[in-house]
């Protein structure tokens, strides 16, 4: 007899045209090596790498030598947008990573404060407006906020990458209402917890909530053993996927005993 | 037989202003200031004054004195 695991077809989803099996989208910044990087995204199964742009002196290699590694994965590649704050800015950002890395995918990033690196979602929404007009399949990095999911989703948008918290913070789900509200009000959407996620429980509670997928780098980067956490992080998604499947028991006030009571021994009935 | 008058051109290339000189002859196009700089014009993308110039349109986009460009290459990122 089978145990009971998660099957690929209980976790197989469509994204943006792609039939897929892993919901972990996996940040290739941060890694101690290229090696680390290498294993690391290796261990999560991950099908989704996302990846930048940045100014190149005449002759460095760096930056190639990366992509041959990433392309030697053999993944599809989310370029994104980071550091810019403008949709201006972003809208060029997205035509030149068309370009280098020949998709239409984009995560776009517009952000509005530099403390917290929280999205402007003014911003974002001009953005998102141009790069759909032009054939783009935007994955917009947004805050946890059903208005601007509503705007996104009426320009278009198949999927919407909610914060958990800030960026690199590892605080998780700040806003759980507030997740839930986006994932209820958008059955239809690829839903993605993007950002915040510190730990694999993070991971599995975006996962238990509905949510299609989630996308991190510095938790699995910045731990001490980035591989087994990347392996830590594959089951937690898998983990969530399998229990949202399965559907979670409703929360009680009241304690219910889950051993029956019927034949326990020297059990009497007082009068 | 006339000299050649060599033209010197300044540009913003990354952020850092740079002082190209061409031969009169040379046709200042994107292509060949990109040549000039030393890039691999296949690994990288380009915008001139924050617009993206695709790679098709290299040999026809006139770079002139006090052009601003931005060539960036694949990197990590999260």
């Amino acid at each position: 007899m089978n145990i009971s695991q998660p099957t690929s077809q209980s976790i197989a989803w469509k994204i943006a045209g792609k039939e897929l099996t892993s919901r972990l989208l996996i940040g290739s910044a941060l890694y101690p090596s290229p090696d680390i990087m290498r294993n690391a995204i290796k261990a999560t199964a991950a099908e989704i790498v996302t990846v930048s742009l940045r100014r190149q002196a005449a002759g460095d290699r760096k930056g190639q030598d990366f992509w041959e590694i990433i392309k030697s994965l053999n993944v599809n590649i989310l370029p994104n947008t980071a550091g810019c704050y403008s949709a201006k800015e972003a809208v060029v950002t997205a035509q030149m990573a068309r370009e280098v890395f020949d998709t239409t995918w984009i995560k776009l990033e517009v952000i509005g404060d530099e403390y917290n690196l929280q999205p402007d979602p003014f911003e974002l929404l001009k953005a998102t407006e141009i790069l759909i007009k032009e054939g783009f399949e935007v994955f917009p990095y947004m805050t946890d906020d059903l208005v601007l999911a509503k705007r996104l989703a009426d320009l278009g948008c198949n999927i919407l990458m909610p914060w958990g918290s800030p960026i690199g913070s590892g605080k998780g789900l700040m806003n759980p209402y507030n997740l839930n509200a986006i994932r209820s009000a958008f059955p239809e959407l690829q839903l993605i917890v993007d950002a915040g996620i510190g730990k694999p429980s993070h991971a599995v509670q975006a996962m238990e909530m509905g949510y299609d997928g989630v996308l991190l780098n510095s938790a699995i980067a910045l731990s001490q053993d980035p591989v087994l956490m990347a392996k830590a992080f594959k089951l937690a998604v898998d983990s969530g996927r399998a229990a949202s499947m399965a559907g979670i028991m409703q929360e009680r006030d009241l304690a219910s005993p889950s051993t029956p009571t019927l034949g326990t021994p020297f059990w009497h009935h007082d009068l | 037989m006339k000299d050649k008058i060599n033209l010197k051109v300044n540009l913003k290339v990354n952020g850092e202003l740079q002082e190209l000189t061409y031969s009169q002859d040379d046709t200042q196009v994107l292509s060949e200031v990109m040549l000039v700089l030393g890039y691999d014009e296949t690994s990288v993308a380009v915008a001139v004054n924050e617009t993206f110039i695709p790679r098709n349109m290299y040999k026809k986009t006139v770079i002139k004195e006090g052009d601003s460009l931005e060539i960036v290459a694949p990197m990590q990122g999260g």
